[in-house]
């Protein structure tokens, strides 16, 4: 089954949209420019340590599909050539692939597929021609030491590379796409709607693919008290452990849950914009250490219960006097509590269960043309524990082209 | 009585008279099938969920004949025509889409902005020699922005980007909009010669050149089918 739900939708799709609507193509690619620090990895500042001297790259190839099957269906789909993880290029991915019925004078809609995660704010704005900064915020980009195959495991992330060793999960799979049905009503419109979505894993997997052990449920209230604020309360709560040779020997891994709640903002007028995340993820998860599972007196996989928030915010001042221009600052914060060990626990030694940071961002952006956006950010992170000098800074430049 | 009697009877002499030294220019515009330019479909999915495709259904386009983007105009080439500023100007956005999405102005028009719609809307340019950006502006609020320049001024949205229009900035008093059949008609041309124009955001120009006379009505088709 692996992703092949996801292929057979795009295929369906791609079928079927030539039988009644003609197929609206359109594309984006990025180009960069990125140098970081000597302890640059992926998992903790989207820099591979391989590239953290200053390197030019093709960051991310896009092509976007569209097409009006007929009367209310659509179909939508993102191919995506990137170089996440290793900073070498992927092979091309079907990222986005959905196929949406929306009545022309409905307020609801359905989709089926893969498509954008409702949770939160982030996912709507990871296109780059969107955002702002350049780096995922630290709720969605900063691997943390839960492994979808290990449960709670201190190592992740110490070694090794995104893709080809476990390093751990973000809070919010970075992606910003889930894979299920996904329910929307509009119930006032400009003031109040509601996105329901039934997807294969919690919002912290990373897998495309369909395991119907493994459910998920996320539920998002967006509304708007004035027309200069946006706000989302977003709920969500499912399974998110897969199997591997590492954990076969364990049934039932479908019982350890991820629960992340969070609420998003966006105040703006004029040229100002000031938006952001709170989200806070409770953990019920299994653990391991080098020498494997952690097994309680009843011969069971112990349990481990851990809480960590995370929040950011940025702000954006477009500059009147030279249009098509911004500054922005993102200030962020990602905490994670004390746990109360299990007796026999070879794992207290990490209480708090890994290093809490602040993230400092600083990002300017200029629109040579209306496909065009250039984009310059600097980010610095400052671990709480003051003797983890690790040197993660990020300087990025980055070539947007949409067309 | 006799005072009402000859009024009556010399402003029917008098418009007869201007009537008949009327000169008019009229024609249909031809376009290809058309093909949707606007980038809606990344929008949808990424979209802020408050908005439902109601009012993106009438932002769609469907009601709207894409004929009625077409701006007919005359360069008159045998004589120098007075160009003056237009005057009460406005380019509205409503329903999450501009309103006219083409805009024929003549250079020194004030161009009012006004955001028809219940959430943010913005409107800048990058076009070269007329680079502004005027704010995100809530429902009511108007901005005028002096159009100085002759040619194309595109215009967006920051906020939709699916938003799009022109202002067509043109060195002559005479042009006129195709209605939505795609007929026009521009009338009280001066006689003399002209360079007529067809003029579409994204099919381009096609121009042909006449000779209008007095009290003559001249058909001009045009196609943009090229």
């Amino acid at each position: 089954m692996h992703r092949s739900f996801v292929r057979l939708l795009f295929i369906c799709g791609m079928c079927l949209g030539p039988l009644h609507a003609q197929i609206e193509v359109s594309g984006s690619a990025d180009f960069e420019v990125a140098t970081g620090g000597e302890d640059s990895r992926f998992v903790t500042n989207e820099i591979n340590n391989e590239f953290r001297r200053p390197h030019l790259s093709i960051r991310e190839l896009n092509l976007f599909l569209f097409s009006e099957i007929g009367g209310d269906f659509f179909f939508n789909a993102r191919l995506q050539w990137d170089i996440w993880g290793s900073g070498r290029l992927n092979p091309l991915r079907i990222t986005l692939a959905s196929l949406s019925w929306e009545p022309a004078e409905g307020m609801v809609a359905l989709s089926v597929g893969r498509f954008v995660n409702p949770f939160g704010l982030y996912p709507r704005r990871q296109l780059s021609s969107e955002s702002s900064f350049i780096n995922a915020p630290l709720a969605y980009g900063y691997f943390i030491n839960v492994s979808d195959t290990r449960g709670f495991w201190p190592a992740a992330g110490k070694a090794g590379q995104y893709g080809s060793e476990d390093v751990g999960l973000t809070m919010n799979y970075f992606g910003g796409y889930a894979t299920g049905a996904l329910f929307n009503w509009v119930i006032i419109p400009e003031g109040l709607d509601l996105a329901l979505a039934v997807t294969n894993a919690a919002p912290a997997s990373q897998q495309d693919y369909t395991n119907l052990q493994n459910l998920g449920a996320t539920l998002r209230v967006g509304f708007q008290p004035a027309i200069f604020w946006q706000q989302g309360i977003s709920v969500s709560h499912g399974s998110f452990m897969r199997r591997e040779a590492v954990n076969s020997n364990f049934d039932r891994l479908e019982q350890y849950r991820q629960t992340l709640l969070g609420t998003d903002i966006i105040i703006a007028y004029a040229y100002f914009e000031l938006s952001g995340e709170l989200l806070y993820a409770l953990w019920d998860v299994p653990a391991s250490d080098k020498n494997g599972f952690q097994i309680g007196p009843d011969g069971n996989l112990q349990a481990y219960r851990l809480s960590n928030w995370s929040a950011y915010v940025d702000t954006r001042l477009e500059l009147p006097f030279l249009p098509g221009s911004y500054i922005a600052g993102r200030y962020e914060r990602m905490v994670f509590d004390k746990y109360t060990p299990p007796p026999g626990s070879s794992l207290s030694a990490s209480n708090p269960w890994d290093e809490s940071l602040i993230r400092y961002s600083l990002a300017l952006g200029y629109r040579l043309a209306r496909p065009v956006l250039v984009k310059f950010a600097f980010s610095e992170q400052i671990y709480d524990d003051r003797n983890l000098k690790r040197d993660d800074w990020t300087m990025r430049l980055l070539l947007n082209v949409s067309l | 009585m006799r005072k009402i009697f000859f009024f009556i009877f010399f402003s029917f002499l008098l418009s007869t008279l201007l009537y008949a030294r009327e000169t008019k220019v009229y024609g249909r515009v031809y376009i290809p099938a058309v093909k949707k330019k606007e980038r809606t479909f990344r929008g949808r999915m990424y979209r802020n969920r408050l908005s439902s495709r109601r009012s993106g259904k009438k932002a769609s386009g469907l009601r709207r004949s894409v004929l009625e983007d077409v701006i007919i105009l005359a360069y008159p080439l045998s004589f120098k025509p007075k160009v003056r500023p237009l005057k009460r100007v406005s380019l509205l956005q409503k329903n999450a889409r501009f309103v006219p999405r083409v805009l024929p102005v003549t250079p020194g028009t004030s161009v009012a902005f006004i955001n028809l719609d219940r959430f943010y809307h913005n409107v800048f340019s990058i076009s070269p020699g007329a680079r502004f950006d005027i704010g995100r502006r809530p429902t009511g609020v108007v901005v005028t922005k002096t159009i100085s320049i002759t040619g194309e001024v595109r215009l967006f949205c920051d906020i939709h980007s699916q938003m799009n229009a022109t202002i067509l900035s043109v060195n002559t008093p005479y042009f006129t909009r195709a209605n939505k059949n795609g007929v026009y008609l521009l009338k009280n041309l001066p006689p003399g010669k002209y360079r007529m124009e067809a003029y579409h955001p994204d099919l381009g120009t096609v121009s042909e050149v006449i000779t209008v006379t007095e009290n003559s009505a001249e058909r001009l088709d045009f196609n943009l089918n090229r």
